[in-house]
């Protein structure tokens, strides 16, 4: 039932740097229509850049883009949308002030060359989209008030309009859950019946080797392997990908018994969020929590930080009962929160990555007379990104310059140059390359092992299981179970997550 | 301290707006200078240039502060006029018949007008940074309240006849040098260290460029914004008193262009209108071109209205500059939109 005649889509040796850093040094790949082909690689390895080149966005230094039989040396992205290209980009980039509706409805319009915006239609084109995803989304409400994960499928409701021709997904998982990922891949498999050229990124291995027929492996810029998905194993793509040999074994530390707790929450109730829910850390103790979108995780991070609203309960750090309701009284209690959405609530982006990384505790760098002491400020910053191997030539280049791996790190030494006693990570991984998701585990444990209580979210079941010495289910708003480290089991989670 | 450390403050993006802006400057002199040889380019003009520069210079930082959190003043003309106008009452009630007034008296005067100043300036914090009223929509209103109670009050009737003592602030030098002029680089420094040697001016930066980024780092965000309407506020109470001593009198209704007008400089010298960046340098020299053109426009009998027209495109060519030249930056996110 191809719709399309085969087509096929590519670049040949493209070279792309940016102020003299080569980001791009001669790749090459192919993507044939009806196939699903996988871009792998570290953060800053080149993917997303590669994209940007495919779809208009930057232009390439040298070489070739084909897109079915049309070659071009120079491609804007008005005629790459002409040429059938959708982009899920790594950031979404949806228009803030319009609602959901329209931001699934522009490319539509766009595509008809149509002026006219009517308001049924414009409901009637978002609602078949997202009913074609299978997610249920206000589409009135305004794109700035809604979570992460909603933009996500609004960007993803967006780019698999009715046009789409070769579509290009830049991590378009990172902040979804396996229920709505099980429906993206039942979308792409559709895509892939119409014809429809897909390629996918993700840094979760399962994930593209359950969808992606065909991969290339990029590294520094380089093509390093390429081939067809069967001929490579899980080890052998992260292999190629980082040039080591990266473990996913189970590192938790030994968990010392210790009468105190760090933190105790007890009866936190705001209806109808979350209802009634209890549990404590211990001092040195990682606490997975893990549930479907909607279930209440989230807000309840937010809440021990503060930042959304407690009808009633109680916390208590280190055996004193804190203000509810507020970040600062968190903050001095030891709390420290890094948030799900790096670009919008992590990240001041146009500022230098020196000034993110001191944003939290900007007072600790003051001498006397409130004077910055730009010394320490310097020296903080030289610290973190050597702690925290973040990858950049300069600290005063913009946070937006360095590769989303690396601006996650950002957001963790921020918070961790706090030193808090309890650190909640709300996707402390989400779109980290697998050999740095592993280094930032490490950190954790080892932060762990000095004594900070960790309160890990995450959807990422396998990481939860080599990190967590307990995990906490979460549905409709209540602890439905508790795992102890001798139950961490896959299997078993995705169970009862289902 | 190196100039590493410098960039890590002003941003590299500023930096380079600040090295275009010297050039404008320069140029604007060059051109002026050329071309009306004995009346723009003489000491005369220079003076005239130092004691109007220094009103519309402070007045300009006043909305640089707020336009670097993301917001704006608008009330600034009208606090000014408020604050000039309580000094001057005081003043011309103490001073009665003579000529002359105690200086203990005029400081009191000055003082107590910039309590004023500051008054209005905490009803703009609470109303912005506590209750969330957008700075535009709020600062309109309370500038018109301001300038409501103030014509109220005055019956839209100007004190003059200010002391001559008072005066010669306004018109007197410091070491040869327009005292005006000297106030406005004391007061430029002492907001250069601010905004850039201390936390809460990194902090500025910060919440201009992502509130809610912002109150995930718990740095106080409502607390950065009401102290930059506070020292908005301040700042345009000594610009209002440097007025009221230049000219020896206050008024309700003066200088309401100049909101304007400190919207162009501030623009032109760099600072983003959504806010994060921007440097006082770009502001100083801003002013200075704007001057200059006007002083220039009026060396060359050209009229007033030539000069509004001649403001009017300073600020649209360098709207274009300042594109072209991000062309690259704002391409990628307009590309994103179209397509998306
Ligand atoms: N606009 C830019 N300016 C300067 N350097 C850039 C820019 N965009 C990307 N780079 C650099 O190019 C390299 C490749 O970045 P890219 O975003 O393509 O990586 P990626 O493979 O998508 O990584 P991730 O998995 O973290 O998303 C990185 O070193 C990055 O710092
Ligand atoms: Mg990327």
């Amino acid at each position: 039932m191809s719709t399309l005649l085969t087509a096929e889509y590519g670049v040949e040796n493209i070279v792309k740097s940016f102020g003299g850093a080569k980001a791009l040094s001669g790749v090459s790949l192919s993507v044939k229509s009806g196939e699903v082909h996988c871009i792998a690689g570290e953060n800053g390895s080149g993917k997303s850049t590669l994209i940007k080149i495919m779809s208009g966005v930057h232009a390439p230094d040298t070489g070739l883009i084909r897109l079915g039989d049309k070659s071009f040396t120079k491609l804007s992205p008005r005629e790459a949308v002409h040429e059938g290209v959708q982009v899920i980009f790594q950031d979404f980039s949806l228009l803030p002030n319009l609602s959901v509706a329209e931001n699934i409805a522009i490319p539509t319009y766009i595509s008809e060359n149509s002026r006219f915006f009517s308001k049924s239609k414009t409901k009637e084109i978002a609602a078949n989209a997202l009913d074609l995803i299978g997610v249920d989304i206000d589409i009135n409400a305004s794109v700035t008030d809604i979570s992460i994960a909603s933009k996500q499928l609004i960007a993803i409701a967006r780019a698999t309009n009715q046009g789409v021709k070769m579509l290009f997904m830049d991590e378009p998982t990172t902040a979804l859950t396996r229920k709505e990922i099980k429906h993206l891949f039942e979308v792409v498999e559709q895509l892939k019946e119409r014809g429809v050229a897909t390629i996918f990124v993700s840094h979760k291995i399962d994930e593209i080797q359950e969808i992606c027929n065909t991969i290339t492996i990029l590294r520094n810029g380089e093509v390093v392997a390429d081939g067809i998905m069967r001929d490579f194993k899980r080890d052998s793509i992260s292999e190629a990908m980082t040039g080591l040999n990266v473990s996913e074994t189970r590192i938790a530390p030994p968990l010392k018994k210790a009468s105190t707790k760090v933190i105790e929450v007890r009866n936190l109730i705001t209806k109808p969020t979350f209802l009634d829910i209890s549990f404590s850390i211990a001092p040195g103790e990682i606490l997975g929590i893990t549930g479907l979108l909607g279930s209440g995780r989230t807000e309840l991070a937010e809440a021990i930080f503060g930042q959304y609203p407690i009808d009633s309960g109680e916390v208590i750090v280190e055996g004193e009962s804190i203000r509810l309701n507020s970040s600062p009284a968190a903050l001095k209690a030891g709390i420290g929160y890094v948030p799900p959405d790096r670009l919008t609530q992590g990240l001041f982006l146009e500022q230098s990555i020196l000034r993110n990384l001191v944003a939290v505790g900007v007072d600790q760098y003051q001498s006397r007379g409130k004077r910055l002491s730009k010394k320490r400020l310097a020296e903080a910053g030289e610290k973190w990104i050597k702690d925290l191997r973040i990858k950049t030539k300069n600290s005063l280049n913009p946070v937006t310059s360095l590769s989303g791996g690396n601006q996650q790190r950002v957001v963790l030494a921020k918070w961790l140059a706090m030193n808090p006693k309890l650190m909640i990570l709300n996707g402390p991984t989400v779109g980290v390359d697998i050999g740095s998701k592993r280094e930032i585990l490490e950190i954790i444990r080892d932060r762990a092992q000095e004594g900070m209580g960790f309160l890990v979210v995450s959807d990422d079941i396998p990481e939860l299981i080599q990190i967590c010495h307990r995990v906490l289910v979460i549905k409709n708003g209540q602890i439905s179970k508790e795992f102890n480290e001798s139950e961490l089991d896959e299997e078993v989670l995705y169970k009862e997550l289902s | 301290m190196n100039e590493r450390f410098n960039k890590i403050n002003s941003g590299l993006l500023a930096d380079r707006k600040v090295t275009q802006l010297m050039v404008i400057t320069a140029g604007t002199f060059a051109i002026f200078s050329l071309v009306s040889r004995d009346i723009f380019f003489s000491s005369a003009n220079f003076t005239s240039m130092a004691y109007q520069i220094p009103e519309i210079a402070i007045l300009s930082i006043a909305v640089m502060l707020s336009m670097l959190t993301g917001g704006i003043d608008l009330s600034i003309v009208a606090i000014s006029n408020a604050a000039a106008l309580v000094a001057a009452w005081i003043m011309t009630t103490k001073m009665g018949e003579s000529e002359t007034l105690s200086y203990s008296w005029i400081i009191i005067a000055c003082v107590v007008g910039t309590l004023v100043g500051l008054a209005a300036g905490a009803v703009n914090s609470i109303i912005i940074a506590r209750l969330d009223v957008t700075p535009i929509l709020a600062t309109l209103a309370t500038g018109t309240l301001f300038n409501g109670i103030a014509i109220g009050i005055t019956d839209g009737v100007s004190v003059s006849g200010l002391p001559e003592n008072f005066m010669r602030v306004g018109n007197g030098t410091f070491l040869g040098i327009p005292t005006p002029f000297v106030l406005m680089v004391v007061i430029a420094l002492a907001v250069g260290y601010f905004i850039n040697r201390t936390t809460l001016g990194l902090k500025v930066f910060l919440v201009g460029t992502n509130r809610k980024a912002a109150q995930y780092s718990v740095m106080g965000d409502r607390k950065v914004i009401a102290w930059i309407y506070l020292i908005s506020a301040l700042l345009s109470s000594l610009a209002g008193l440097i007025i009221a001593s230049r000219t020896s009198a206050a008024s309700p209704d003066f200088g309401s262009s100049y909101i304007l007008l400190a919207i162009v400089v501030v623009v032109l010298g760099g600072i983003n209108p959504n806010g994060g960046f921007g440097t006082i340098t770009g502001v100083i020299l801003a002013t200075a071109v704007l001057q200059m053109v006007s002083s220039g426009f009026n060396a060359l009998r050209f009229s007033q209205f030539f000069y509004l027209a001649a403001q009017g495109a300073v600020l649209v060519f360098v709207m274009i500059l300042n594109v072209v030249l991000e062309r690259r930056r704002v391409s990628r996110s307009i590309s994103k939109s179209l397509r998306s």
